[in-house]
Protein backbone atom coordinates (compact mmCIF):
# COMPACT_ATOMS: atom_id res chain seq x y z
CA UNK A 1 0.00 0.00 0.00
CA UNK A 2 2.83 2.45 0.95
CA UNK A 3 4.52 1.72 -2.34
CA UNK A 4 1.14 2.23 -4.22
CA UNK A 5 0.86 5.23 -2.54
CA UNK A 6 4.55 6.80 -3.08
CA UNK A 7 4.46 5.68 -6.98
CA UNK A 8 0.98 7.80 -7.19
CA UNK A 9 2.73 10.82 -5.08
CA UNK A 10 5.68 10.36 -7.29
CA UNK A 11 3.62 10.09 -10.74
CA UNK A 12 1.89 13.19 -9.81
CA UNK A 13 4.74 15.34 -8.77
CA UNK A 14 6.14 14.56 -12.26
CA UNK A 15 2.57 14.95 -13.93
CA UNK A 16 2.73 18.87 -12.08
CA UNK A 17 6.10 19.11 -12.99
CA UNK A 18 5.41 18.41 -16.48
CA UNK A 19 2.11 20.76 -16.51
CA UNK A 20 4.30 23.66 -14.90
CA UNK A 21 6.74 23.59 -17.52
CA UNK A 22 4.38 23.37 -20.52
CA UNK A 23 2.61 26.49 -18.72
CA UNK A 24 5.96 28.51 -18.28
CA UNK A 25 6.90 27.76 -21.82
CA UNK A 26 2.97 28.93 -23.19
CA UNK A 27 3.29 31.98 -20.71
CA UNK A 28 6.96 33.06 -22.63
CA UNK A 29 5.53 32.53 -26.00
CA UNK A 30 2.42 34.43 -25.22
CA UNK A 31 4.64 37.41 -23.81
CA UNK A 32 7.02 37.20 -26.99
CA UNK A 33 4.17 37.66 -29.24
CA UNK A 34 3.16 40.74 -27.52
CA UNK A 35 6.52 42.13 -27.41
CA UNK A 36 6.58 41.72 -31.02
CA UNK A 37 3.24 43.39 -31.27
CA UNK A 38 4.30 46.46 -28.83
CA UNK A 39 6.66 47.13 -31.66
CA UNK A 40 3.69 48.55 -33.50
CA UNK A 41 2.54 50.46 -30.86
CA UNK A 42 3.78 53.93 -31.40
CA UNK A 43 1.59 54.45 -34.60
CA UNK A 44 -0.90 52.15 -34.63
CA UNK A 45 -1.71 52.35 -31.09
CA UNK A 46 -1.80 50.14 -27.58
CA UNK A 47 -3.20 46.93 -29.26
CA UNK A 48 -3.03 47.89 -32.49
CA UNK A 49 -6.21 50.67 -32.09
CA UNK A 50 -5.09 53.47 -33.41
CA UNK A 51 -6.38 57.03 -32.31
CA UNK A 52 -9.42 58.06 -33.57
CA UNK A 53 -8.41 60.49 -36.54
CA UNK A 54 -5.11 59.19 -36.82
CA UNK A 55 -3.97 58.73 -40.58
CA UNK A 56 -2.70 55.15 -39.03
CA UNK A 57 -4.76 52.50 -40.17
CA UNK A 58 -5.58 50.34 -37.09
CA UNK A 59 -4.66 46.87 -36.63
CA UNK A 60 -6.72 45.51 -34.30
CA UNK A 61 -9.14 42.96 -36.22
CA UNK A 62 -7.81 43.32 -39.35
CA UNK A 63 -7.92 39.33 -41.16
CA UNK A 64 -4.32 37.86 -40.36
CA UNK A 65 -4.23 36.65 -44.40
CA UNK A 66 -4.31 40.52 -45.08
CA UNK A 67 -1.91 41.94 -42.57
CA UNK A 68 0.45 39.23 -43.71
CA UNK A 69 -0.02 40.08 -47.38
CA UNK A 70 0.78 43.84 -46.68
CA UNK A 71 3.48 43.13 -44.23
CA UNK A 72 5.38 40.85 -47.24
CA UNK A 73 4.09 42.95 -49.54
CA UNK A 74 6.10 45.90 -48.13
CA UNK A 75 9.28 43.82 -47.39
CA UNK A 76 9.71 42.56 -50.64
CA UNK A 77 9.07 45.97 -51.79
CA UNK A 78 6.02 45.80 -53.79
CA UNK A 79 3.89 47.68 -51.81
CA UNK A 80 5.54 51.76 -51.52
CA UNK A 81 5.51 53.17 -48.42
CA UNK A 82 6.88 55.97 -46.59
CA UNK A 83 8.34 53.64 -43.51
CA UNK A 84 6.80 50.62 -43.84
CA UNK A 85 8.73 48.91 -46.49
CA UNK A 86 12.09 49.59 -43.80
CA UNK A 87 10.37 48.60 -40.78
CA UNK A 88 8.97 45.80 -42.33
CA UNK A 89 11.96 43.84 -42.64
CA UNK A 90 13.29 44.00 -39.18
CA UNK A 91 10.48 41.26 -38.41
CA UNK A 92 11.18 37.55 -40.11
CA UNK A 93 8.54 35.75 -42.00
CA UNK A 94 6.82 33.60 -38.79
CA UNK A 95 6.81 36.95 -36.65
CA UNK A 96 4.95 38.59 -39.39
CA UNK A 97 2.50 35.55 -38.89
CA UNK A 98 3.07 36.15 -35.16
CA UNK A 99 2.37 39.70 -34.87
CA UNK A 100 -1.00 39.06 -37.91
CA UNK A 101 -2.22 36.85 -35.86
CA UNK A 102 -2.27 39.00 -32.40
CA UNK A 103 -3.72 41.33 -34.35
CA UNK A 104 -6.54 39.31 -35.75
CA UNK A 105 -7.21 38.22 -32.28
CA UNK A 106 -8.01 41.54 -31.12
CA UNK A 107 -11.23 43.58 -30.73
CA UNK A 108 -11.83 46.63 -33.49
CA UNK B 1 3.20 37.78 10.26
CA UNK B 2 3.15 35.02 7.91
CA UNK B 3 0.29 37.01 5.83
CA UNK B 4 2.49 39.88 5.62
CA UNK B 5 5.52 38.17 4.54
CA UNK B 6 3.44 36.78 1.51
CA UNK B 7 1.87 39.70 0.53
CA UNK B 8 5.10 41.45 0.34
CA UNK B 9 6.90 38.14 -1.43
CA UNK B 10 3.40 38.21 -4.08
CA UNK B 11 4.46 42.10 -4.50
CA UNK B 12 8.00 41.87 -5.25
CA UNK B 13 7.39 38.91 -7.59
CA UNK B 14 4.57 41.04 -9.55
CA UNK B 15 6.98 44.33 -9.56
CA UNK B 16 9.82 41.97 -10.68
CA UNK B 17 7.29 40.62 -13.37
CA UNK B 18 6.71 43.53 -14.96
CA UNK B 19 10.19 44.94 -15.08
CA UNK B 20 11.22 41.36 -16.86
CA UNK B 21 8.06 41.45 -19.30
CA UNK B 22 9.33 45.70 -20.07
CA UNK B 23 12.46 44.51 -20.83
CA UNK B 24 11.25 41.73 -23.35
CA UNK B 25 9.11 44.43 -24.96
CA UNK B 26 12.21 46.80 -25.21
CA UNK B 27 14.70 43.83 -26.50
CA UNK B 28 12.17 42.67 -29.30
CA UNK B 29 11.83 46.49 -30.41
CA UNK B 30 16.10 46.58 -30.30
CA UNK B 31 15.81 43.41 -32.26
CA UNK B 32 13.13 44.57 -34.82
CA UNK B 33 15.31 47.54 -35.00
CA UNK B 34 19.11 46.60 -35.45
CA UNK B 35 17.26 43.56 -38.22
CA UNK B 36 16.10 46.54 -40.35
CA UNK B 37 18.76 48.70 -40.02
CA UNK B 38 21.29 45.67 -41.13
CA UNK B 39 18.91 45.14 -43.91
CA UNK B 40 18.98 48.66 -45.06
CA UNK B 41 22.51 48.43 -45.20
CA UNK B 42 22.79 45.71 -47.18
CA UNK B 43 20.63 47.12 -49.71
CA UNK B 44 22.69 50.38 -49.85
CA UNK B 45 25.93 47.83 -50.51
CA UNK B 46 23.71 45.17 -52.56
CA UNK B 47 25.58 42.07 -51.00
CA UNK B 48 26.33 42.73 -47.70
CA UNK B 49 29.68 41.72 -45.34
CA UNK B 50 32.00 41.34 -48.06
CA UNK B 51 34.83 43.44 -48.55
CA UNK B 52 34.08 44.29 -52.36
CA UNK B 53 30.69 45.24 -51.08
CA UNK B 54 31.93 47.35 -48.02
CA UNK B 55 34.42 48.91 -50.96
CA UNK B 56 31.15 50.12 -52.85
CA UNK B 57 30.10 52.59 -50.04
CA UNK B 58 33.34 54.27 -50.91
CA UNK B 59 35.11 56.63 -48.14
CA UNK B 60 32.56 56.28 -45.42
CA UNK B 61 33.12 51.75 -46.16
CA UNK B 62 34.97 51.53 -42.38
CA UNK B 63 31.93 53.62 -40.80
CA UNK B 64 29.20 51.27 -43.13
CA UNK B 65 30.89 48.18 -41.90
CA UNK B 66 31.48 48.75 -38.23
CA UNK B 67 27.77 49.98 -37.93
CA UNK B 68 26.75 46.89 -39.67
CA UNK B 69 29.03 44.63 -37.34
CA UNK B 70 27.97 46.77 -34.05
CA UNK B 71 24.45 46.08 -35.32
CA UNK B 72 24.67 42.58 -35.35
CA UNK B 73 26.61 42.48 -32.10
CA UNK B 74 24.02 44.01 -30.30
CA UNK B 75 21.33 41.60 -31.80
CA UNK B 76 23.79 38.64 -30.29
CA UNK B 77 23.91 40.62 -27.05
CA UNK B 78 19.76 40.53 -26.74
CA UNK B 79 19.50 37.21 -28.13
CA UNK B 80 21.66 36.46 -24.91
CA UNK B 81 19.23 37.97 -23.00
CA UNK B 82 15.80 36.30 -24.59
CA UNK B 83 17.53 33.42 -23.81
CA UNK B 84 16.27 34.05 -19.94
CA UNK B 85 12.95 35.35 -20.28
CA UNK B 86 11.78 34.53 -17.03
CA UNK B 87 15.00 36.37 -15.07
CA UNK B 88 16.39 39.69 -14.38
CA UNK B 89 19.33 39.97 -16.46
CA UNK B 90 22.46 40.10 -15.60
CA UNK B 91 24.90 43.19 -15.30
CA UNK B 92 27.22 41.51 -17.42
CA UNK B 93 24.45 40.99 -20.15
CA UNK B 94 23.14 44.45 -20.08
CA UNK B 95 26.58 45.96 -20.11
CA UNK B 96 27.79 43.91 -23.45
CA UNK B 97 24.04 44.85 -24.74
CA UNK B 98 24.83 48.51 -23.56
CA UNK B 99 28.53 48.47 -25.18
CA UNK B 100 27.31 47.08 -28.89
CA UNK B 101 24.53 49.75 -29.07
CA UNK B 102 27.06 52.33 -27.94
CA UNK B 103 29.51 51.64 -30.62
CA UNK B 104 26.24 51.60 -33.01
CA UNK B 105 25.05 55.07 -31.82
CA UNK B 106 28.89 56.20 -32.18
CA UNK B 107 29.43 54.60 -36.00
CA UNK B 108 25.93 56.28 -36.86
CA UNK B 109 27.70 60.22 -35.64
CA UNK B 110 30.73 59.35 -37.35
CA UNK B 111 28.82 58.29 -41.03
CA UNK B 112 26.64 62.03 -40.00
CA UNK B 113 29.38 64.03 -39.53
CA UNK B 114 32.80 62.87 -41.44
CA UNK B 115 30.94 64.63 -44.28
CA UNK B 116 31.26 68.35 -45.38
CA UNK B 117 28.83 70.46 -46.86
CA UNK B 118 30.34 69.74 -50.46
CA UNK B 119 30.45 65.67 -50.63
CA UNK B 120 26.59 65.39 -49.37
CA UNK B 121 25.32 63.48 -47.27
CA UNK B 122 26.50 60.15 -46.36
CA UNK B 123 23.22 58.63 -44.63
CA UNK B 124 20.52 58.06 -47.33
CA UNK B 125 17.34 60.64 -46.29
CA UNK B 126 15.34 57.13 -46.63
CA UNK B 127 18.10 55.61 -43.74
CA UNK B 128 17.75 58.98 -41.80
CA UNK B 129 14.08 58.93 -41.47
CA UNK B 130 14.50 54.82 -40.48
CA UNK B 131 17.07 55.92 -37.92
CA UNK B 132 15.01 58.83 -36.39
CA UNK B 133 11.83 56.17 -35.97
CA UNK B 134 13.90 53.56 -34.92
CA UNK B 135 15.19 55.93 -31.97
CA UNK B 136 11.62 57.37 -31.25
CA UNK B 137 10.25 54.15 -30.63
CA UNK B 138 13.14 52.48 -28.68
CA UNK B 139 12.94 55.39 -26.22
CA UNK B 140 9.78 54.63 -25.37
CA UNK B 141 9.78 51.50 -24.40
CA UNK B 142 12.96 52.44 -22.56
CA UNK B 143 11.40 54.86 -20.67
CA UNK B 144 8.85 52.36 -20.06
CA UNK B 145 11.46 49.51 -18.64
CA UNK B 146 13.16 52.78 -16.62
CA UNK B 147 9.54 53.36 -14.86
CA UNK B 148 9.20 49.53 -13.83
CA UNK B 149 12.81 49.33 -12.97
CA UNK B 150 12.54 52.58 -10.59
CA UNK B 151 9.41 51.26 -8.67
CA UNK B 152 10.28 47.24 -8.43
CA UNK B 153 14.48 48.87 -7.10
CA UNK B 154 12.11 51.19 -4.67
CA UNK B 155 10.33 48.35 -3.08
CA UNK B 156 13.30 46.26 -2.88
CA UNK B 157 15.02 49.14 -1.06
CA UNK B 158 12.02 49.49 1.34
CA UNK B 159 11.69 48.58 5.20
CA UNK B 160 10.65 46.38 6.02
CA UNK B 161 10.56 44.69 2.65
CA UNK B 162 13.52 44.59 2.23
CA UNK B 163 13.73 41.71 4.82
CA UNK B 164 11.93 39.74 2.17
CA UNK B 165 13.92 40.92 -0.63
CA UNK B 166 16.86 39.86 1.35
CA UNK B 167 15.51 36.40 2.42
CA UNK B 168 14.30 35.42 -0.93
CA UNK B 169 17.24 36.92 -3.12
CA UNK B 170 15.34 39.58 -5.11
CA UNK B 171 18.15 41.33 -6.94
CA UNK B 172 18.44 45.27 -7.53
CA UNK B 173 16.91 45.65 -11.78
CA UNK B 174 19.90 47.65 -13.67
CA UNK B 175 18.47 50.68 -14.99
CA UNK B 176 19.24 51.49 -18.35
Amino acid sequence: MKKILSGCLAASALAASGLVTAQTSDAASVLQVRALAATCANCHGTNGKATDGSAVVSLAGLPKDYTVAQMLAFKNGTRQATIMHQLSKGYSDAQIEQIASYFAAQKK
Amino acid sequence: MVFWVLGAYNRLVGLRSQVVQALQVLATQWQANAQGLRSEIANLSRAPESDSAWASLGDDAASWRLLAQAAKQFQACLAALAAKPHALPTRDNLSSASAAHEVMQSAWQRLKNTHDDLAGEAVPQSLELLWQHQQQQALDKLQHYNGHASAYNHAVQQFPALLVAWIFGFKMAQLL
